[in-house]
């Protein structure tokens, strides 16, 4: 065990608690490549006595019945015309996501789907994607799915479901139907047809995460049903208020693409917006601002009316004075909102005001009163007419739920919710004993499907014919990659059931009044370019200038609020979950055990609290607590594993929705067991609200263990013996204040000045001959950290592209997580208030390659073209290479992880990737596949490779457009320019690896009256 | 210890386990018959072998093209109509076969002119198609390094397969070779992903 030289200097840059207190447990990760299992199997077998009886059994083996395995090739009987094996096609279909639809293009090898990218034409994606969108593929071949329709739990067929439907009377009253909300006109028309035919029918759309308070708050001042959309490129100055725009949001895409428009520095000259984000969870909006504060839940009012005031008083005269008895903020907070208010004045119709979904109605009727008056609405936020869309609504929520306790319910039909986790404890009964039948439409075997009277099977996005439309109004139709894998029926082909008609979702589609209206061509052209080409698509309204005066209501609304305020000690703050969303990608792998991006915690939920909360409450990382809450006069309690988060407000505990579904599972998976379920937080929220208040929390005696991974693969710089200056400057981040940039735009190479390296790597000295890397092409790649904003979407789809196994949780508590890409998150200064910064690590191809020197069998090479190769049937397992590895980027298979992969599942791979077997390492190949491919094209149609040919998966995927690859001998392409810029630096360069990906380094842009500030945000008082 | 080295590299090289292979096929299918006596092109069946990285074997329905009007009395094509019947596909043994890790890709040596028979053998004069090459990695390699013995002047087609090279074929292949800038890979990446 190698000595640690204890360092007194205080860190700049720390991973979790634990790294910046330095504790003992962290040293072992950080001092032992692989902290588990680097101990002898057991006594009796150790390695050496293994390969001498090895030796001697060999000669024996290996002569009895040596016959050659015989392969089978199967060809087609009639061959489908447009498939030639060996070859992917590429499909444009769309995926829907509530309110939104995103135009994607999927590439299907013989038929079968196998990875999804965005379509560069459709407007809501723009060729990028997002994790959900990415992992979706999974969700086609998840092997739990539902097979058959099933009758009371056992299988049946669809022929008996028709007949049952067609033969029952319906008295409308006694019908009800739950649904989410849709954007497909094909279901709108379908449920149009619903209500004429079933008037006094109950029709209920629900959203966990729902858009309802936003259209409605715009609806009470336009008096129109609009959805806004963010045109971050157009801004200098973005407010968030509990806006996770650049994460968890409907639009993100499209938020992401514009916003690293605006966001992206080239030279010192360039401008470069501002972002401040005031919340009160922490997200990926969060740690992207220069400027974030806290606030508790329910103290948005207070700031949203102070902020209010402080316009008004700083130039925006129109705006209504919000009486406010007593700031709840302290002056350092004031002061912000001063500053805040001036800023934004200053850019006006430059600016925009984001606010979350979830906030009640009247703060975003007053968030549209301020955007209003900031000259922000038609320019930097349009609004859009959501007429044809079918909205959620809280009210119909609430009215079914009355209703099925009433007892009065005969047959309910619930369209893909999983009825049971949302509601269950709402019911004054067993739903069994309130409504006599039900049937359920969904993909899981799910509670709800076990009380259903009818399960029918749901036909996946990429099974079934449809259409979408986007919240811009882009219009898409949705067109299957495969046959329904199972008996399974699209949500239109049902709800089409229930109208007494059986036609198929191909029919449905053609009957709609908008595409039966064009001509075959056009309805073609649609389908294969992924979006309706047509000026009539646009939905945008031009908003006109309200007057503030007529909107009294709004006002007397948030004053009465803020007057009342009543809230109890801690307040339980409930968010959408970056891994499962509402619980629908429960059984999606993928998903599950890629870090959360805030808390790099896989598999689970945890209730997150601040540092202070916990010692108040004598909690540690682990313990698990119990929460209770009163509701109508009914008490609920849950229990969750607690973990501490710095950065989010004091007595709040943040929950994650959507977990702690009971699925039960077809196929065993040795990694999947009781112990991801999750905590079900649903029982202690109020449905409608997105805090609860009047919580007790009490300690429990028992613990439950988190996968966590922000302590794995640390790069720790202190063992690479740097001395003093690096408590003064970061070296793996490098950042600097964008005006500090203007005025010294070599900084990046401070650090390594100081350390007496030289600018130019090809002087640093080393012993091995470099190779010869003057004739193109020779790959490089560079990331933009200045833009990435840790969303995960590249590191899924690496997994997607080069199929990556899942590990499972223990696997991922002992560090063995596969994911090739890893997104590693710093916290930055001050404990109560962090700064942060994101950085995606991958293979980074050194030149110099210490890995490739180490390796006793030569499995890792390097190419003429700068890629370091793996040959993984060299393999031998010693994993002297990832010892070597300084960025700690090479992942060791040391358990057979795909032995039990499921047939259906192995459908998903990637057939121009290797799967890589126990004992073997792996590590990002720079999609070598696809530069293979792009040469191979090239060369038979005899020109030369140009930049763009060959696009990585990462790079695809990020909808930041943080990441370029290409060729870095031609000084035109993307990348070249990239590298070429002054703030371009190397990560640990001073070990010489030469790495073929170098990083961008990262701008803060404080607004200069709050730079000193910075550092001590401003705190809120207590009432 | 050398004799068991000598045993294992012997016979356990691809020269000896796979050189030589000539499996029974479901149908006893003749390329001597159709290739070399019937002078059907390869292509007419192993259609992708330009444009994919896989040579398919050819689908029921290729067959049945002149088997629909042909040897209808003919017992051996029984499986053929079989299989057009009822949709089930004809299992065919494989012949050439690379180890998973190792992809190989057809077009880009067809379009580089290397000939079928370069790696193939005299298909069209094999009543049962047999493996004539070893498909080692040593033996790739071979041609890799040295591309100018296997390729193919510009006018011969690949599908011809009894040309033979001519005296100065290296010479005259190595202004080919410069001029197309052929450049067979040489590092593990061009075929271990």
């Amino acid at each position: 065990m190698p000595q640690i030289k204890k360092n007194k200097i205080e860190k700049t840059y720390w991973r979790s608690l634990q790294d910046k207190m330095d504790s003992k447990e962290l040293e072992s990760f950080i001092v032992n490549e692989f902290p588990k299992g680097t101990v002898e199997v057991s006594e009796t077998m150790t390695r050496k006595k293994f390969l001498s009886l090895m030796g001697a059994s060999m000669a024996m083996a290996g002569l009895v019945g040596c016959r050659k395995p015989v392969q089978k090739i199967l060809p087609y009987v009639n061959a489908p015309e447009d498939i030639v094996p060996g070859i992917p096609n590429y499909y444009a279909t769309t995926m829907s996501m509530g309110l939104n639809s995103f135009g994607i293009i999927v590439e299907s090898h013989e038929g079968r789907p196998t990875h999804i990218e965005g379509n560069p034409n459709h407007a809501s994606s723009k060729g990028s994607i997002n994790s959900y969108v990415q992992a979706s593929i999974l969700d086609l071949y998840d092997p739990d799915r539902v097979k058959t329709p099933m009758y009371n739990s056992e299988s049946s067929n669809l022929t008996n479901f028709k007949n049952e439907l067609s033969s029952s009377p319906q008295d409308d009253t006694s019908i009800a139907v739950l649904s989410g909300s849709f954007n497909s006109p094909t279901t709108r028309r379908l449920y149009d047809k619903f209500r004429k035919k079933f008037p006094t029918s109950t029709w209920a759309t629900f959203d966990l995460k729902s858009q309802e308070n936003q259209i409605s708050g715009l609806n009470e001042v336009v008096k129109e049903d609009l959805l806004p959309i963010y045109h971050f490129n157009k801004s200098n100055v973005i407010l968030s208020i509990e806006s996770d725009f650049l994460g968890n949001h409907d639009n993100s895409i499209h938020n992401q693409k514009t916003f690293s428009e605006s966001r992206r520095v080239k030279t010192k000259e360039d401008k470069m917006n501002r972002l401040y984000c005031v919340e009160s969870i922490l997200t990926n909006t969060g740690m992207m601002a220069d400027h974030r504060y806290k606030i508790k839940p329910n103290q948005a009012y207070s700031f949203l009316a102070e902020l209010n005031n402080s316009l008004s008083q700083k130039g925006l005269y129109k705006l209504k004075k919000i009486n406010i008895k007593k700031s709840i903020f302290d002056k350092k907070y004031q002061k912000f909102i001063k500053v805040l208010a001036k800023d934004l004045i200053k850019n006006k119709s430059k600016s925009i005001i984001a606010i979350g979904d979830e906030l009640p109605r009247e703060l975003h009727s007053l968030a549209f009163i301020m955007n209003q008056e900031l000259n922000n609405n038609n320019t930097t936020i349009t609004y859009h007419s959501t007429n044809d869309f079918l909205k959620p609504s809280l009210a119909s929520t609430k009215e079914l739920i009355k209703k099925i306790n009433s007892g009065n319910l005969d047959s309910l039909y619930i369209l893909d919710i999983d009825f049971v986790h949302l509601f269950s404890h709402l019911l004054t009964d067993k739903i069994t004993n309130l409504v006599t039948n039900i049937y359920y439409l969904g993909s899981h075997r799910d509670l709800t499907s076990k009380i259903s009277r009818w399960m029918i099977p749901k036909s996946h996005y990429l099974e079934a014919w449809g259409d979408a439309t986007s919240i811009d109004g882009t219009m898409s139709i949705v067109q299957p990659l495969i046959s329904p894998l199972y008996k399974s029926i699209s949500t239109n082909e049902f709800i089409s059931l229930l109208l007494g008609d059986d036609v198929s979702d191909y029919d449905l589609l053609k009957e709609t009044e908008i595409w039966s209206s064009k001509s075959s061509s056009v309805f073609k052209k649609t389908i294969h370019d992924g979006y309706l080409k047509s000026k009539a698509s646009s939905n945008i309204v031009n908003i006109q200038k309200i007057s503030i005066k007529s909107q009294q209501n709004i006002y007397s609304k948030i004053e009465n609020y803020l007057s009342n305020e009543k809230i109890g000690n801690l307040i339980a703050r409930f968010t959408i979950s970056n891994q499962v969303y509402d619980g629908r990608y429960t059984n999606n792998y993928w998903l599950r055990e890629a870090p959360d991006s805030i808390t790099k915690i896989s598999w689970e939920n945890v209730a997150l609290i601040s540092i202070k909360t916990a010692k108040d409450n004598n909690l540690k990382n682990s313990n698990v607590i119990k929460l209770k809450s009163k509701i109508d006069m009914k008490e609920f309690e849950i229990e969750a594993p607690v973990w501490i988060l710095p950065g989010i407000p004091n007595d709040t505990i943040i929950l994650e929705m959507g977990y702690g579904r009971e699925l039960e599972r077809d196929v065993d998976r040795n990694y999947i067991d009781e112990d991801v379920l999750g905590v079900n937080v649903l029982p202690i929220k109020e449905i409608g609200n997105y805090y609860s208040t009047n919580i007790t929390l009490s300690k429990t005696q028992e613990t439950h263990k988190i996968a966590c991974t922000q302590d794995h693969h640390g790069l720790d710089f202190e063992k690479l013996a740097a001395d003093e200056i690096e408590g003064r400057l970061p070296e793996i981040i490098r950042e600097s204040n964008i005006e500090d940039y203007r005025l010294n735009d070599d900084f990046v190479l401070d650090y390594d000045r100081k350390k007496h390296i030289p600018d130019n790597d090809s002087d640093l000295p080393s012993m091995y001959p470099s190779h010869d890397y003057s004739e193109g092409p020779q790959w490089g790649m560079n990331i933009d950290l200045n833009v990435c904003s840790g969303c995960n979407a590249c590191s899924i789809a690496c997994q997607s592209e080069n199929n990556i196994p899942v590990v499972g949780k223990q696997q991922v508590m002992d560090g063995r997580e596969m994911s090739w890409i890893r997104m590693d998150r710093y916290f930055k200064g001050d404990i109560e208030n962090p700064e942060f910064a994101l950085q995606p690590v991958a293979c980074l191809h050194c030149e110099n390659a210490p890995c490739e020197q180490v390796c006793p069998v030569a499995a890792t090479t390097h190419d003429k073209e700068g890629l370091n190769g793996m040959t993984y049937n060299r393999c031998i397992g010693t994993r002297y290479c990832a010892n070597n590895c300084p960025y700690k980027v090479r992942r060791f298979n040391f358990y057979n992880y795909t032995y039990d992969t499921p047939d259906v599942v192995q459908m998903a791979n990637n057939p121009d990737v290797s799967i890589r077997f126990r004992g073997v390492m792996e590590k990002c190949t720079f999609c070598v596949q696809r530069i293979s491919e792009a040469k191979i094209t090239a060369k038979n149609e005899k020109r030369d490779l140009i930049d763009g040919d060959v696009k990585v998966a990462c790079q695809t995927a990020c909808a930041m457009d943080a990441i370029t690859f290409g060729d870095i001998i031609d000084k035109n392409s993307e990348v070249s320019q990239a590298k070429s810029l002054s703030h371009d630096y190397t990560l640990l360069k001073e070990l010489n690896t030469k790495p073929r990906t170098t990083y961008l380094a990262k701008f803060r842009n404080p607004h200069p009256d709050l730079v000193e500030d910075n550092n001590k945000k401003g705190i809120i008082e207590h009432h | 210890m050398g004799s068991v080295v000598f045993f294992f590299s012997y016979f356990g090289s691809p020269k000896f386990t796979d050189v030589g292979y000539r499996p029974d096929q479901p149908i006893d299918y003749s390329h001597k018959l159709h290739a070399g006596e019937l002078g059907m092109d390869c292509r007419y069946c192993h259609t992708s072998v330009e444009k994919s990285q896989e040579a398919i074997i050819p689908p029921t329905q290729t067959c049945m093209n002149c088997h629909k009007v042909v040897g209808l009395e003919n017992e051996k094509l029984d499986l053929l109509r079989e299989s057009w019947d009822s949709g089930k596909p004809i299992e065919w043994v494989r012949v050439h076969m690379l180890p998973d890790y190792a992809y190989f890709n057809h077009s880009v040596h067809v379009n580089a002119n290397v000939g079928c028979a370069s790696c193939h053998g005299r298909v069209d004069q094999m009543e049962k198609v047999m493996q004539i090459e070893p498909l080692s990695m040593s033996w790739c390699l071979d041609c890799h390094r040295n591309p100018q013995k296997h390729i193919r002047p510009d006018n011969i087609d690949v599908t011809q397969m009894d040309w033979l090279p001519s005296e100065n074929h290296e010479e005259i292949m190595s202004k080919f070779i410069d001029q197309h800038k052929i450049l067979p890979p040489e590092d593990c990446t061009a075929c271990h992903r």
